[in-house]
This record gives structure tokens, C-alpha cells and sequence, in this order.
């Protein structure tokens, strides 16, 4: 894969930069995070659910940053960075939600509540 | 910022002059040693006016050859520290067994007091893992990848010689601290809550947090590195079928070292913020929970254990072939079983405290999860056995190690399977049946990593290693390891506890005795490998490597010179198969050269990573004593040192073709010629390539 | 060799057969920069997640120690200022890369400059904001729960000092040396740098303050 390294800002990691998806990127994270802020201030549903929809919320955000500010996709640039980036989430959720597994099973066995 | 017990003052810090223990027998004996070989390693530098090229080539060097090799003598050299903390515990506990023992040197049984003891065990942990193992198999991991892989260098040549320097400053500050102040008492993982400041008043702990919190910096910064390098840095038709297995494994463990070391450096970041400013992370009371710091350490803990073994199981794949004169068997399986274990690493943490009381199911879930790291491990014992099947064995030396090495694994695999049992574990918890089989599972990283190096001991420095000896070595090493853990898991089952300075009961005297017995033999070993190496340097012009050495070699780095020039590749080789110096071979094109040279473009030597290195040492070792002026002034220092340099676009030499030309027909010409009073392991090519 | 063969199989020579690479191809330097600075990322995200696993076992009741709760440290309303301050920051940094992209050397500065100023304006705010918890008798030696608290918020908070000084730098730098390589590499990897800080912000946000008013 030969490349042109003399003209920098025409390298596709910088080319697909524009500022609509930037513009739409801010718009929408404020607002999935504005309802969850809403949900959790009205308290709109028990406790469980409430947590399980600002999770789902967190994600969507999340989705939106990255395909809206990191323009994460399979196209040749960013293959690499999107592959990465799913081999890593789960060990995320692994550390977090492993842990909070087995802590949760030991505070019940040892009556810490 | 907490208070601290004993003197402080703004400008020392907690240092004081009695924090050297200058009137300890023991330690003062390690002193004079550490004096004399400092005192004989300055005279030599002196009496060849080796300074300059040491400064030049090696100090400030950004080429991942001499960082591997420097990565390399530095573990070395740890391993050397770690097997001496060995001797000095097999031999306090035979001297210290049962309530009838003596005591010398003020200690009331064998001769070191307690305090001490636990410090020799924790440094010993420590060090083999994070300052031995780890710089060892990345020193391998440095030179061979971009080798195997067709690149002249790493992707980030400048990154590569900062990682190098972030773990030589975090083994520095573990033997500063042998001189200065004290080590952690408290084992190499660490243990919570005794690591507090209250149970641990003294500096041996933080010793042991900013020695791991700056090598584990330099472990990912050397992940970051290598994975970038096999992903973007591949020769054409270097397809990722085509890798070779220890590329593979190289790959798989960085993953781990670029995703674990994070949660390491938490967790003992956590500890400092505990032990400086009072916070309750891992405290008894006021809601800290010590369970947490166990549960992140071996969040860490487990994927580092393969992090240490993978690249030794890459080294034996590369090493079982060329002596079988055959293709890997399975090669598509093994990657896959290379990878999948890098998986199941990160879900088996808590079988590292079973005991510690979550649920069954928690504990059934763990269990199975380490049991099936027995499928991709197994997998691999029978390809490697399969590799062996039909071909035309050999066993030099490389072999040996490599064959023994699945010895080991088998016995380490198995004890491993059944310490993944619960109700099993519950019963040899913190037993030294525990310590024997990880032992055994380590001494393959031993075992590979001797071998591996004897395997690529002509590529790096241009002559083979003497045979003979090699094989002293190996019998000894593997008799002596016999000894000690035949006996070890035989005291862990009758329920010898670990980390005892004590042995409160006499009838576990004769085999602990066999236990001193063994390591004796493992020092005739290590006296062995000495004489080895010195017969090798002394005999080296009768022993000139060819590009290929063992005449069976498969991969790619056997394209290159021995040793392998500033340059790696003349012309960057276009890859048509998976072993390609084997095709090449068996299809008589090795000795087919380029038509043509180009010129070719390379970094030049640079002193910053140095720099950073030396701000780091100066801040950690003033974290340590807690001297806030020294800290803040290192830390700032380096931020300077980051900004300047990014003004500063760093510099490259041009190597001419007709330079190339010149220097590859000559190795071509003469791979054997004498090339007396040279530094072993300097690479001609270098310093004419330099000057231009 | 066909694009579907991964090299699974060993070709026989022949006179199409390539020993050497004589074009001596370069390799695309920006790329795997930029993947390597990725790569770095991913390794810092991990940083987070230790710190969350920490947050998961220190705010079970045990933890409090008698001392406040999420709910009486973490104001939602107040937190979602900070959200969208900090988002602002980074929509100010997507223009720099626009600008960039079109080789405008003013423009990428002036909202680089803004970019910076917004995000020590969250900084501002995350300090009145601590500021008034350790006031209110809550600094991080109250309780574990407080501790873990304290070291997501100012880890969180580190990190974007280190970025606002490193907008700092490429400010001097675009000034001084225009969007050369070295430059435009380092711009695009300040845009990954301070986009992932919004999104760790997210999860902060979502799961410290948020969660602790359920």
C-alpha cells in the first residue's frame, strides 16, 4: 500500500472530517443524555428498569459519538480502529460486570448489607 | 498527605543515612558483590574505551535490535537477582525447620530474621516476573518481530527505546532498593490490607508500587508498539496466514500487555493514593474493601501469566520445526488456540481467591473458564508433538529446551487443572503446592527462552553459543528443577504453607533438604551458562554463523545476515510463503540477491528516551522518600522534555546503495571472516552505514 | 495472489514469482501513527473500566461509612451543564479538524482557542464542584465510596488538563510550522484524545451521576 505522505490534510483520517456529522453528533448525545436526565429526575419507572434505560441510553450515545465524531466504520481507514475497538469492549464488560457479579454474590454470603 | 512515622524534613525527604543498611551481614555481602562487578564492568568499559560506543550504539540507540539485546542483558541480569533471592529462601527454610533449628545473624531460626525473609520473597516474585521474564521476552519480541515480519524497524522507533527505558528504570529502582531503605514485605502481589501504611510504615511498599507502576508504563508503551508494527509494518505478501507463530503469539500477548497493565497501574495506583493521601480503597474500616485490590490485581494477575508464557509458546513453535525438518503441525489450529487463550485469560481471574467466599456458582463459573484453557494448551502439546512425528529430529541444544519445555508445560497444565477445582483448591490455598506448579509453569518461559536464545544466539551476535556446554547447562537446570519441585509439590500436599521464614514442623526437614539439593544443582546450572558464554565470546572466530546456523531454519528473520545488519533487509523481501526461508530453500532461490539497491532512510540515535528515563528514576525514587520538590521538578522535567522534543522533528540518516551494495556483497562473500577486537554483537555495517 | 487466499497454501515458483520488494513501498506513516495513538486509547479505556470496577464493589452501603451518598455528591442537573460545556469543547475541536481538512490555518486556531477555553471551563466547574463536596464534608479520606468517587471525577479531570495543555502546544505549533505532517498527525490525534474524554464523560455522567439520584 504505497502511499502520498507529502499532503497531510488530504489523508483520508483527516479528509472525512465535516461538519455536519460533528453538528449532528453534539445535537443527538446531548439529547440521549438530556432524556436520561429527564427519566432519572422524574423518576419514571422502578428502580431496575430506570438503570437498564439510562444503560441503553449511554449506549446509544455512544454508538452516536463514535460513528458521528470518530466516523468509526469498515472502510479501509478505519477497519483497524473499528476491530480494535470491538475486541476491547468486552473485556470492559467483563471487569465490570464480572466483578460487580462475584462482589454482589459476596456481600449477600457475608451479610455486609 | 499522610503523616508518616520516623523523620521527614523537606529536603531528604524520609531519607536519612540509617535507612542504609550498612551493619546487615547479608546485605552488605550483596553490596561488595554489586561493587565489585559495577567496579569490573567500568574498568573494562575504561580499558577498551568502550564509553563512546556505549554511549553512541547502545545508550541512546532507537534500532530494535539493540533495544531487544539491551532488554535482554537487563533481565539478564534481574533473573541473575531473582535466582539468588531463590538460593537465599531454599536455604533459610532447611536451616529453619522444626522448633530445634538455630539461629545466626540475630534471627532466631536459620539466618534472616522475618522481616527480611519476606522481603527476599518479595522481591523474588517480583522480579522474576516483572523484571526478568518480562524484559526477557521482550527483549525476543523486540528483535524478532519486525524480523519475522519483513520491517526495518518498529513502527515506533523512538516509543520502542522509551518503553525499554520505563522498565530498566522500574529494575533499577527494585535494586536501588536492596541498598536504600527496604522492600515490600508484603509478596510480589502484594497483599492487602498488610501493603496499608499502617501495617507497612516503611518504604519497602512503595519501593515495590513505583518500581511495577513504571515498568508496567513501559510494557504497554512496548504493546502499543509491537501491535501497530505486525499490523502496519508487514513485508508484501506478508499475509496474516503467513505470520510466523511467534509473531502470533507476540501479537496476542501484547493485546494483553496493552489491555491488563492499565488495570495493574489502578490498582496499585489505587495503594499510593491509600498510602500518600489517606484514602480508603483498600483500607479495614471507613468502607474500603481489600477484596477490591485482590480483585483488580488479578484482573491484571491472570492475563500477565499468559502474557509471560505465550511468546515462550511462539518460541518453541519456531524451535520444534527447524529441528523436526518439517512445518509446524496444525498451524491454523494453533494461532486459534493462541488467540482463544488470550481470551479465556481475561475470564478466570478469581480462581486466584476461590477462598475468598463468593458464591458457588461464582466459583463453578471460574472453574469451568479455567478448565478450558486446558482445550487451546492441549491442543497445542499435541501439535507440537505432532510436528515431531515423522521428521527428521535433531536435538541440539534449541531442541532440548523446547522439548523439555512441553514437559514442564504438561506438569504445570496439569496441577494447574487441578488447583482450577474448587473444593481441590480450597484445600492447597496459599500452600506451596500452589507455588510449585506456577514454578513449573514458568520454567517453561525458561526453558523456551534458554532455548530460544541459544536458538538465535548466531543471529544476534553472528557466532553460535558452544554446543557442549549448552548441554552441561541444560541437564543441570532440568535436574535441579526436578529436585525443587518434586519436593515442593510434595510439601504442598502435606500441606506446607507459602512465605515461611519458620518451618514449624521438622518432618518437612528431609525434603526441604532434597529442595537445597536441587537448587545447588541449578547453581552448577548457572556456573555452567557463565562458562558457556565465556567459551562462546573465546572461540567465536571459529564459530561464524551463515545466515542460517542450523541449515533447517523456517522463517523469515533466516533471510538476514548473522549478525543482521543496521538495516535488517537490503531490500525488503517480498514473502511467497508462510515459512519462507524454508520454501526459498527447499526451492534453491536463498541465493538469489536483489538486482537492485536503493538508498535507504533510517532514524538516527537519539538521547531523549534516556532523559525521560533518568526524570522518571528521579521521580519515582523521590516518591518513594517522599521528597515533594524532587517529584515535582522530575515531573515537570519530562513534561518539558516531551514539549521540546515535539518541536524538533527528529532526524534521518541516509544509507547509500552503493553502500549497501558494498556491505552486502562482503557478507555475503565472507560470512566467516574474522572480525577481531569488535565489541561482540557490533555490526560493521553499523558504523560505516552511521558515518554517511 | 487471489484476494480470497490468505496464504494458506505455499505457491510453486515460477517466472511471475517475487523474491524482493525492489520498489521499496513506504509506508503509510499517518496511519499507523494514528492507529498506534488508537491503540493507546483503547489501553486508557481500560484505565476507566478499572476505575468503574472499583465504583461498582465501593458503592455498596458498607462503603458510604455513615458519610454522604452518590445522591448528596452528584447533582444530575449540575452534571448535565458540565455534559454539555464539555460536549461544546469537543464540537469546537470537530471544527478545527474541518478547518484542517481545508488547509485554513486561522480558522483551526481561533476555534482550537475555543475548544481550549470551553474545556477550562469544565475544568472550572468540575473544581467549584469538588470544591463544595469537600466543603460539605466529603473529601475522598471520608469514605471509601468518597475515594472512589474523587479518583473517577479527577482522573477524568487529569486527562483533560493534559489535553487542554497539549492544545496549548499545537496552537504554538500551527503558529510556528503551518499543518505539516507532523502537525496534522498530532491535531487528529488531539481529536481522538479529547472526543474520547466526552465519551468517558458519558459513562461518568450515565453511571456516577446519574445512577446515584435512581
Amino acid at each position: 500500500m504505497s502511499v502520498d505522505n507529502s499532503r497531510p490534510a488530504d489523508h483520508p483520517e483527516i479528509a472525512y472530517s465535516n461538519a455536519r456529522s460533528y453538528i449532528i453528533g453534539f445535537v443527538s448525545t446531548v439529547a440521549l443524555l438530556g432524556i436520561s436526565l429527564l427519566l432519572v429526575q422524574t423518576h419514571a419507572m422502578s428502580a431496575f428498569n430506570l438503570l437498564a434505560t439510562i444503560s441503553v441510553l449511554a449506549f446509544l450515545t455512544t454508538v452516536a459519538k463514535l460513528v458521528f465524531l470518530f466516523h468509526l466504520d469498515f472502510s479501509e481507514t478505519q477497519r483497524w480502529n473499528t476491530l480494535t475497538l470491538m475486541l476491547n469492549v468486552p473485556l470492559l464488560i467483563l471487569s465490570i460486570g464480572l466483578t460487580a457479579w462475584m462482589f454482589r454474590t459476596l456481600y449477600e454470603r457475608v451479610m455486609m448489607h | 498527605m499522610t503523616d508518616v512515622q520516623g523523620h521527614w524534613d523537606w529536603l531528604f525527604g524520609r531519607l536519612t543515612i540509617q535507612q542504609v543498611p550498612y551493619d546487615n551481614l547479608v546485605v552488605g555481602t550483596a553490596f561488595i558483590f554489586a561493587a565489585i562487578v559495577g567496579l569490573a564492568i567500568v574498568g573494562a568499559l575504561t580499558y577498551y574505551r568502550w564509553w563512546g560506543t556505549l554511549y553512541r550504539d547502545w545508550l541512546t540507540t532507537i534500532d530494535h535490535k539493540r533495544i531487544g539485546i539491551m532488554y535482554g542483558l537487563v533481565g539478564t541480569v534481574m533473573l541473575f537477582r531473582g535466582f539468588v533471592d531463590a538460593i537465599m529462601m531454599r536455604t533459610q527454610q532447611v536451616m529453619a525447620a522444626g522448633p530445634l533449628s538455630h539461629g545466626y545473624l540475630g534471627a532466631e531460626h536459620g539466618y534472616l530474621p522475618p522481616y527480611h525473609y519476606d522481603q527476599i520473597y518479595g522481591s523474588h516474585g517480583t522480579i522474576m516476573l516483572i523484571f526478568a521474564a518480562t524484559p526477557i521476552l521482550a527483549g525476543f519480541m523486540n528483535y524478532l518481530v519486525p524480523l519475522q515480519i519483513g520491517a526495518r524497524d518498529m513502527a515506533f522507533p523512538y516509543l520502542n527505546a522509551l518503553a525499554f527505558w520505563m522498565t530498566a528504570v522500574g529494575a533499577g529502582l527494585v535494586m536501588i532498593s536492596l541498598f536504600i531503605g527496604d522492600f515490600s514485605h508484603a509478596g510480589w502481589v502484594g497483599l492487602a490490607p498488610l501493603t496499608e501504611l499502617p501495617y507497612s510504615p516503611d518504604v519497602g511498599v512503595d519501593y515495590w508500587t513505583w518500581a511495577l507502576q513504571i515498568g508496567s508504563i513501559g510494557t504497554t508503551i512496548g504493546a502499543v508498539n509491537i501491535i501497530a508494527t505486525i499490523v502496519k509494518m508487514r513485508a508484501p505478501g506478508m499475509t496474516w496466514m503467513r505470520l510466523s507463530l511467534f509473531t502470533w503469539t507476540s501479537l496476542t500477548t501484547n493485546v494483553i500487555g496493552l489491555t491488563a497493565f492499565p488495570v495493574l497501574g489502578v490498582a496499585i495506583g489505587l495503594l499510593s493514593l491509600d498510602r500518600y493521601f489517606g484514602t480508603h480503597f483498600y483500607t479495614t474500616g471507613v468502607g474500603g474493601n481489600f477484596m477490591l485490590y485482590t480483585d483488580l490485581f488479578w484482573i491484571w494477575g491472570h492475563p500477565e501469566v499468559y502474557f509471560i508464557i505465550l511468546p515462550s509458546w511462539g518460541m518453541m513453535s519456531e524451535i520444534i520445526p527447524t529441528f523436526s525438518q518439517k512445518k509446524l503441525f496444525g498451524y491454523p489450529v494453533m494461532v486459534a488456540a493462541t488467540l482463544s487463550i488470550g481470551c479465556i485469560s481475561w475470564t478466570v481471574w478469581l480462581h486466584h481467591f476461590f477462598t475468598m467466599g463468593a458464591g458457588p456458582i461464582v466459583n463453578t463459573f471460574y472453574s469451568i473458564a479455567t478448565m478450558l484453557v486446558a482445550i487451546p494448551t492441549g491442543v497445542k502439546v499435541f501439535d507440537w508433538a505432532l510436528t515431531m512425528v515423522r521428521g527428521r529430529l535433531t536435538f541440539p541444544t534449541p531442541m532440548l529446551w523446547a522439548v523439555s519445555a512441553i514437559f514442564m508445560q504438561i506438569i504445570g497444565g496439569w496441577t494447574g487443572m487441578m488447583l482450577a477445582v474448587p473444593s481441590i483448591n480450597y484445600m492447597t490455598h496459599n500452600s506451596v503446592f500452589v507455588i510449585a506448579h506456577f514454578h513449573c509453569v514458568v520454567m517453561v518461559t525458561v526453558f523456551a527462552a534458554v532455548g530460544g536464545a541459544t536458538f538465535w544466539f548466531p543471529k544476534m551476535f553472528g557466532f553460535t553459543l558452544h554446543e557442549r556446554s549448552g548441554q552441561w547447562v541444560f541437564w543441570l537446570l532440568v535436574g535441579g528443577s526436578f529436585f525443587v519441585f518434586t519436593a515442593m509439590f510434595l510439601l504442598g500436599l502435606t500441606g506446607m504453607p507459602r512465605r515461611l521464614a519458620y518451618v514449624p514442623y521438622a518432618g518437612w526437614w528431609p525434603l526441604l533438604v532434597i529442595e537445597e539439593i536441587g537448587i545447588f544443582v541449578d547453581i552448577a546450572a548457572l556456573v555452567a551458562f557463565v562458562w558457556q558464554i565465556t567459551v562462546s565470546i573465546r572461540d567465536r572466530n571459529l564459530n561464524r554463523a551463515t545466515r542460517d546456523p542450523w541449515g533447517t531454519a523456517r522463517s523469515l528473520e533466516w533471510i538476514t545476515h548473522s549478525p543482521v545488519p543496521v538495516y535488517n533487509f537490503a531490500v525488503i523481501p517480498h514473502v511467497n510463503a508462510r515459512d519462507e526461508w524454508a520454501w526459498r530453500r527447499e526451492h534453491h532461490l536463498e541465493h538469489i540477491m536483489p538486482e537492485r539497491y536503493a538508498d535507504i532512510e533510517l532514524p538516527v540515535n537519539t538521547p531523549v528516551p534516556m532523559l525521560i528515563g533518568a526524570c522518571t528514576a528521579a521521580f519515582g525514587f523521590a516518591m518513594v522518600w517522599r521528597i515533594w520538590w524532587l517529584a515535582i521538578a522530575s515531573l515537570v522535567a519530562i513534561f518539558v522534555i516531551v514539549i521540546l522534543r515535539s518541536f524538533t522533528s527528529g532526524g534521518h540518516t541516509i544509507i547509500r546503495a552503493d553502500d549497501i551494495r558494498r556491505m552486502e556483497d562482503q557478507a555475503m562473500r565472507a560470512p566467516r571472516r574474522s572480525s577481531a577486537g569488535m565489541v561482540p554483537g557490533a555490526v560493521p555495517a553499523f558504523r560505516t552505514g552511521a558515518a554517511e | 495472489m487471489s484476494s480470497y487466499d490468505w496464504g494458506l497454501h505455499d505457491p510453486v515458483p515460477g517466472p511471475q514469482t517475487r523474491l524482493w520488494d525492489e520498489a521499496d513501498h513506504e509506508h503509510d506513516l499517518m496511519s499507523t501513527r494514528l492507529f498506534g495513538f488508537w491503540l493507546y486509547m483503547l489501553s486508557d479505556s481500560l484505565i476507566f473500566a478499572a476505575l468503574f470496577t472499583a465504583y461498582e464493589v465501593l458503592t455498596f452501603p458498607m462503603s458510604f461509612a455513615g458519610g454522604p451518598t452518590p445522591r448528596d455528591v452528584a447533582s444530575p442537573i449540575y452534571g448535565y451543564a458540565e455534559t454539555i460545556v464539555l460536549f461544546t469543547s469537543v464540537l469546537a475541536y470537530g471544527m478545527v479538524m474541518v478547518n484542517l481538512k481545508k488547509e485554513r490555518t486561522r480558522p483551526a486556531m481561533a476555534w482550537l482557542a475555543l475548544s481550549l477555553a470551553i474545556g477550562l471551563g469544565f475544568i472550572g466547574m468540575e473544581y467549584h464542584e469538588l470544591h463544595d463536596v469537600a466543603l460539605a464534608g466529603g473529601p475522598p479520606q471520608r469514605s471509601g465510596f468518597l475515594s472512589i468517587f474523587w479518583a473517577i471525577v479527577v482522573v477524568h479531570g487529569v486527562h483533560l488538563a493534559i489535553g487542554l495543555l497539549w492544545m496549548v502546544v499545537m496552537l504554538v505549533q500551527i503558529a510556528r510550522q503551518g499543518f505539516t505532517q507532523l502537525v496534522t498527525y498530532r491535531l487528529a490525534n488531539l481529536k481522538v484524545y479529547w472526543l474520547y474524554q466526552g465519551l468517558i464523560w458519558t459513562f461518568v455522567y450515565t453511571f456516577v451521576y446519574l445512577r446515584g439520584s435512581i
